[in-house]
């Protein structure tokens, strides 16, 4: 009898605390303390993700050389073709609002197994006391990383292109064709609602289309998501759609950049 | 023993605050209590869930919460059954994960239920060789 109230007491000494520490760190006292606690753990975190990071990077570096390569050269060819579009679209626009990037070493990224499974968020070591807010979007190279969900004082959580759940309007680079692009989780992402009449080729370039609000938050156009590499059109249904590869390995990422107005 | 538990179970909450969606901290908690039968568990299960939520930007305390009813349930099944098993470290491990995925929405459940199942097995069976083998040296001393 007596072991029996000694763990119960225990617990509910330790459930009780565990509400009041949870109702304390929703007050901005408490939020600046975590925030301090987690900046001195991150050296902790980075730690473990370079050790895990060092592990897979010597792995197919002359493949990994040839796609990042090849991911340059398609980029700098989208970058081309609109180069003329985005000069007539500069004269028309009367409020351009400019944006800085933000580097942010990743810290975290989780996967059920790290290096073979897609992660589907991203841990930063940037948060608000760096002015990054909530819907900031994030990239790599021009391409599209993700969106930020959760922000402490130094650190975010970003969601990836790929998560299920995640969602933004995007169009084609060569023919225009309009869609919503979706993450399915697992690394998969597609293209969705593309009407029929709209043509849809294989390999062209995904590029957001551009949903900004006033305060700068939300994706600017033309940051690519990246390339069609399937096609699914029935004349039965309503609306064709697309799978869409990443251009970027997510998992062999170490920094990416905050899209912030200035 | 409890020290190097402690320090795995450390290295397990920054292994699941950085690289893994796998539940170590949850697994290896069920390993220390019933390793270690004692009330500091609690304690220990509350710190772990604060450090997980820190690294991992849950709201801090939600872990805990979780953490902390795992290890009572844990402890209150052990009133009348035997819990150092290799049967109860799978199910328990098995539906730990699926609560814990659950709870806070982690993809590929099946795999990580599989996967945490296995992995707590193959390391209690560990911890039990490890333990019995220290036994038998102490009582060669002795």
């Amino acid at each position: 009898m007596q072991k029996r109230e000694d763990f119960l007491s225990y617990f509910f000494f330790f459930l009780i605390l565990s509400f009041f520490t949870y109702l304390i760190f929703q007050t901005p006292l408490g939020s600046s303390l975590g925030g301090s606690v987690q900046l001195a753990l991150h050296p902790f975190q980075r730690a473990f993700f370079i050790a895990y990071a060092s592990v897979t990077k010597g792995q197919d570096s002359q493949l990994q050389q040839l796609q990042d390569e090849n991911t340059k050269l398609r980029l700098q060819l989208a970058e081309q073709s609109k180069e003329i579009q985005a000069l007539h679209d500069q004269f028309a626009t009367t409020n351009p609002q400019s944006l800085s990037l933000l580097p942010a070493k990743i810290v975290g990224f989780r996967a059920f197994v790290p290096g073979v499974s897609a992660p589907s968020q991203l841990v930063i070591d940037k948060g608000k006391s760096d002015g990054v807010r909530s819907g900031n979007v994030v990239v790599k190279d021009n391409v599209l990383i993700g969106r930020i969900t959760t922000l402490t004082d130094h650190g975010a959580l970003i969601d990836l292109t790929s998560r299920d759940g995640f969602s933004l309007t995007a169009k084609t680079s060569k023919t225009n064709a309009l869609g919503i692009v979706v993450g399915q989780g697992n690394g998969d992402i597609i293209m969705q609602n593309v009407v029929l009449s709209d043509s849809l080729e294989k390999n062209d370039l995904v590029v957001t289309k551009g949903s900004m609000n006033e305060d700068g938050i939300g994706s600017p156009p033309d940051l690519v998501v990246g390339k069609i590499a399937s096609i699914d059109k029935k004349p039965s249904a309503l609306f064709q759609s697309a799978e869409i590869a990443p251009l970027i390995d997510v998992k062999k990422l170490e920094t990416v950049f905050v899209l912030q107005t200035r | 023993m409890e020290i190097a538990l402690l320090l795995v179970l450390l290295v397990a909450i920054f292994l699941e605050g950085s690289i893994t969606t796998l539940p170590v901290v949850l697994l290896m908690l069920l390993i220390i209590t019933v390793v270690i039968r004692q009330s500091f568990v609690f304690g220990v299960a509350f710190l772990s869930g604060v450090l997980l939520d820190l690294l991992i930007m849950r709201p801090v305390g939600q872990t805990s919460v979780v953490l902390v009813l795992f290890v009572l349930f844990v402890r209150l099944y052990e009133r009348k059954f035997e819990i150092e098993t290799v049967p109860f470290v799978l199910f328990a491990s098995g539906l730990g994960t699926l609560l814990y995925g659950l709870i806070f929405g982690i993809p590929n459940l099946l795999l990580e239920v599989g996967g945490a199942m296995i992995g707590s097995t193959l390391f209690f069976l560990a911890v039990e060789t490890f333990r019995k083998n220290q036994k038998r040296k102490q009582k060669r001393y002795l």
